[in-house]
């Protein structure tokens, strides 16, 4: 009687947990399919913006080169310089490519903590970069500008709202000497490379970041101009 | 007899204890599995969530540069409309890059010296980053505008550099930002304020209604471009 109940019991779990199982895993596929369907408009909106942009850049080209008005000649150049300022132009150069990756294993006498790659490791690898004069700077093509936030969020790093998982890959323009100087006699390269991160440090005369892709208004949405 | 009793005894032992072992087993391997895909399912719900926000603000992006182009086009040969949008573009870049005094509601953050610990360029850094995870719109560190090229780091035992000028404690940064939001995101359990003060540093917040941030040093040093080749559009 005993055995009866007791593989009744058994048989019914399994039953439950199978039916449970296959609930979950639709509801997966569910998220997965809207999730790729997301991905879509994403690449057809930065498509169309790129068109958008493309269209304006001719037209301004078109309706001011033709002309002979030096004020407006100016105008136009004011605004390339300000964007390039700004980051919202491709910009291309000589300089280095860095590359970040996690430990290749789990050694025993590490502490798993201290082998994956953090925000703040990020952040002191671009200040670095900075600090020996890069022009530009792009992690995995999102363009650096200055409210560019690189912060965890869980297994992945969040930067410009978009989240990238490893390897990481650097980019800046600079004096190649000076950048490849500056980050490969780094503190905090010598740490990573103490703990079995992966980090490949190689100068490049032609590197090409991008211009910032999101959206502008979040940038100065709450900012006023300060007259004096 | 006896020994058929104590067999048959025993053998019903044996298979009890494979049961319940089997049993347990199989629970404890069914609760992982669920344990599991719940965490995928919400991770795969947060993935989601974030793609629909970048979305909406890819949207907001490619709306704006259409109804930019319309104007453009509406102003075909008229030139004063053609200045005034470029004027209006132009203004807005400069304030992106931080060309211009701004102001707005925010927070200021004061880190002091300790008889003990100084404030080392880490500290800044996690402060300065948890601001632009924060949403901050415009950054300064004693009154030095913090642009995306803008290093910060220990030169000598009590300086810290940021845009190639030296400053002493105390520093107090100033961000354009919602003063809750970045509140929050300070003081979260073990966070960079915790961190702080740990090494009993000296923290101070306030939010402000009016908040004025200088504009980057224009002598040239610290934006620069001279080995940047814009790339054009293809």
């Amino acid at each position: 009687m005993f055995l009866g109940v007791l593989i009744s019991l058994q048989f019914r779990t399994t039953l439950s947990a199978n039916r449970q199982k296959t609930y979950s895993e639709l509801n997966i596929e569910k998220l997965k399919a809207q999730l790729s369907e997301e991905i879509n408009i994403e690449n057809s909106l930065k498509k169309s913006i790129d068109e958008n942009e493309a269209k304006k850049e001719a037209y301004l080209k078109m309706n001011i080169e033709s002309k002979n008005d030096e004020y407006l000649k100016q105008l136009k150049k004011s605004l390339d310089d300000a964007k390039l300022k700004a980051g919202l132009t491709d910009v291309k150069g000589s300089g280095v490519v860095v590359k970040l990756d996690d430990a290749p294993a789990r050694t025993a006498n590490l502490d798993p903590w201290d082998i994956i790659i953090h925000d703040i490791d990020v952040v002191k690898v671009l200040n670095k970069l900075k600090a020996a004069g890069a022009q530009a700077i792009s992690i995995n093509g999102e363009r650096i500008i200055s409210t560019s936030e690189q912060i965890c969020a869980g297994p992945t790093i969040r930067i410009n709202k978009n989240r990238y998982a490893v390897p990481y890959e650097i980019k800046a323009i600079g004096d190649p000497n000076t950048l490849y100087e500056g980050i490969s006699k780094s503190e905090i390269v010598a740490i990573l490379q103490e703990f079995k991160i992966r980090v490949e440090i190689t100068k490049s005369d032609n590197i090409i970041i991008p211009k910032f892709k999101g959206n502008l208004d979040n940038l100065v949405s709450a900012l006023e101009v300060e007259k004096k | 007899m006896k020994i058929y009793r104590n067999i048959a005894i025993t053998l019903v032992c044996v298979l009890l204890g494979i049961m319940l072992a089997w049993q347990y087993a199989s629970i404890s391997n069914n609760q992982k599995i669920a344990s599991y895909e719940n965490k995928r399912t919400d991770d795969l719900k947060n993935e989601l969530l974030v793609e629909k926000k970048k979305n909406d603000d890819l949207r907001k992006r490619n709306d704006e540069l259409e109804k930019e182009n319309r104007e453009y086009e509406e102003a075909r040969g008229d030139d004063t409309k053609t200045v005034e949008n470029l004027k209006k573009e132009l203004e807005r870049v400069r304030i992106i890059a931080g060309l211009v005094d701004v102001k707005g509601k925010g927070i200021i953050i004061t880190i002091d010296n300790n008889d003990v610990a100084s404030v080392d360029d880490t500290d800044i850094l996690n402060v300065l980053n948890e601001l632009r995870a924060s949403d901050a719109q415009a950054i300064s560190l004693n009154d030095e505008r913090i642009v995306a090229t803008s290093e910060v780091r220990v030169a000598g035992t009590k300086y810290i550099m940021v845009n190639g000028r030296q400053m002493l404690a105390p520093f107090v940064i100033k961000a354009i930002a919602e003063p809750e939001k970045v509140e929050r995101a300070l003081k979260m359990i073990g966070g960079v304020l915790e961190k702080l003060e740990a090494y009993q540093l000296k923290v101070e917040l306030k939010s402000a209604d009016n908040i004025v941030i200088p504009k980057v040093r224009d002598d040239g040093t610290v934006i620069r471009t001279d080995l940047l080749t814009p790339v054009t559009s293809k």
